[in-house]
């Protein structure tokens, strides 16, 4: 994992969350959140393979992005939103476009089904986080 | 009648924060929660919400048995979640008794005419994206470069075609389209190795991530009507960007013979 990819990851987060009109001041921290996501991913995806890497990144994600959002007291979905960028299955898309344009339409079923499952993976991971109770995330105001 | 009068003040200006939230991609939840927080903030009491992904009921009852009750469509929009965040900070200093009605109201009224980001912004941000995405999918810092420039044509045909004029399928296949031709090109021409990073990562501009996320976000919350709405989109976004990289990819091999790996 070359530091170049680290500093994609981040800027490639940076410039969607500039997409979506989030204040220059939130900036920063979305890049922050799609680049540990990023590298959450990055050292289990050889380890464990592509679904549960993708699983335990979102979940990262979706863990920093509500402790960002108490924090910063915005929503959570501002760092959610931008820093699940770098692991969606772009190349997933291009896999199933692929082997349909070659007339391989077991190869297409396979990578569409393999993209649909990195969603399912994503799915999972927010949904878990999202149940979560808030009062976790606010420790600091149960502290005064 | 004053007093009906007054419901119906308090109830238009929670369902009109509600209307800016839902519009640029909050969800339906944090709505709802929004329009409840303001309206019980101001004296109203019996009160209903009822948020869809493209409509807002409204119905509340006063004290004397008035009844008062609104119903808005909201077309499905872009996202621009600096407006979800200003709407968010302002219900949290409702709750903190620091506007009267009317002040909430302008305040409101300002928040609509929020300025977006520049065009050049815009543009820059869509080939940044296009650009890392590419080299996070592996691929060489040429790759990155040619990338960075399809992502610039891709910039200025969302900024200037796509939102102004085109529907969302048209739109997103004909987006592919530019951004895997363009690829194909810089490959001909020698000045990139791989088309798989280059056009992996150039249409991910055109990926819906608020939709997909709210979609889930908002099925957690059982919201399925809405939530499955939102997955519904999503997912033909994905399905229309598949098709016009296919497109693309189509034309360069039975016309120019190309190799696609």
């Amino acid at each position: 994992m070359s530091p170049i990819v680290i500093l994609a990851a981040f800027f490639g987060t940076v410039a969607f969350a500039i997409l979506y009109d989030i204040p220059t001041r939130y900036c920063f921290v979305c890049g922050i959140s799609g680049m540990i996501g990023w590298i959450i991913y990055a050292i289990l995806l050889p380890i464990l393979g592509n679904m549960p890497a993708i699983f335990i990144a979102t979940i990262g994600i979706s863990l920093i992005s509500r402790f960002f959002a108490v924090w910063q007291k915005c929503p959570e979905i501002v760092f959610l939103v931008s820093g699940i960028f770098p692991i969606v299955p772009g190349a997933g898309i291009y896999w199933t476009a692929y082997y349909l344009v070659a007339g391989n339409m077991s190869l297409a079923a396979d990578s569409g089904s393999s993209a649909f499952k990195t969603c399912l993976a994503m799915v999972l991971g927010i949904a878990i986080v999202h149940e979560l109770p808030q009062k976790f995330f606010s420790f600091k105001r149960n502290l005064k | 009648m004053e007093k009906v009068k007054e419901v119906n003040h308090i109830l238009s200006v929670a369902m009109e924060a509600g209307k800016i939230m839902l519009e640029n991609g909050a969800e339906i939840y944090r709505v709802e929660d929004t329009m409840d927080r303001i309206a019980k903030h101001y004296g109203s009491t019996d009160h209903h919400f009822f948020v869809l992904t493209n409509g807002i009921f409204v119905s509340g009852e006063d004290k004397d048995g008035s009844a008062f009750s609104k119903l808005e469509h909201i077309p499905v929009h872009g996202a621009d979640l600096s407006k979800v965040i200003a709407i968010n900070q302002l219900s949290r200093e409702i709750a903190q008794d620091k506007y009267t009605l009317e002040e909430a109201a302008s305040k409101i009224d300002e928040i609509r005419n929020i300025k977006n980001k520049s065009w050049l912004l815009q543009v820059f941000a869509t080939a940044l994206g296009s650009g890392c995405f590419a080299i996070l999918l592996d691929g060489t810092m040429r790759d990155g470069i040619a990338s960075f420039i399809s992502g610039i044509a891709l910039g200025f045909f969302i900024y200037f075609v796509f939102k102004p004029y085109l529907s969302k399928i048209t739109g997103n296949i004909v987006g592919a389209m530019i951004i895997s031709a363009i690829c194909v090109l810089f490959k001909e021409l020698g000045f990139a190795d791989s088309l798989i990073p280059m056009i992996g990562g150039g249409v991910i501009p055109l990926v819906p991530g608020v939709a997909f996320v709210n979609g889930i976000r908002d099925i957690g919350d059982e919201d399925y009507i809405s939530g499955a709405v939102r997955l519904l989109d999503a997912m033909l976004v994905f399905v229309c960007i598949a098709v016009g990289v296919a497109t693309i990819l189509i034309c360069y091999e039975k016309i120019v013979g190309g190799v696609l790996l």
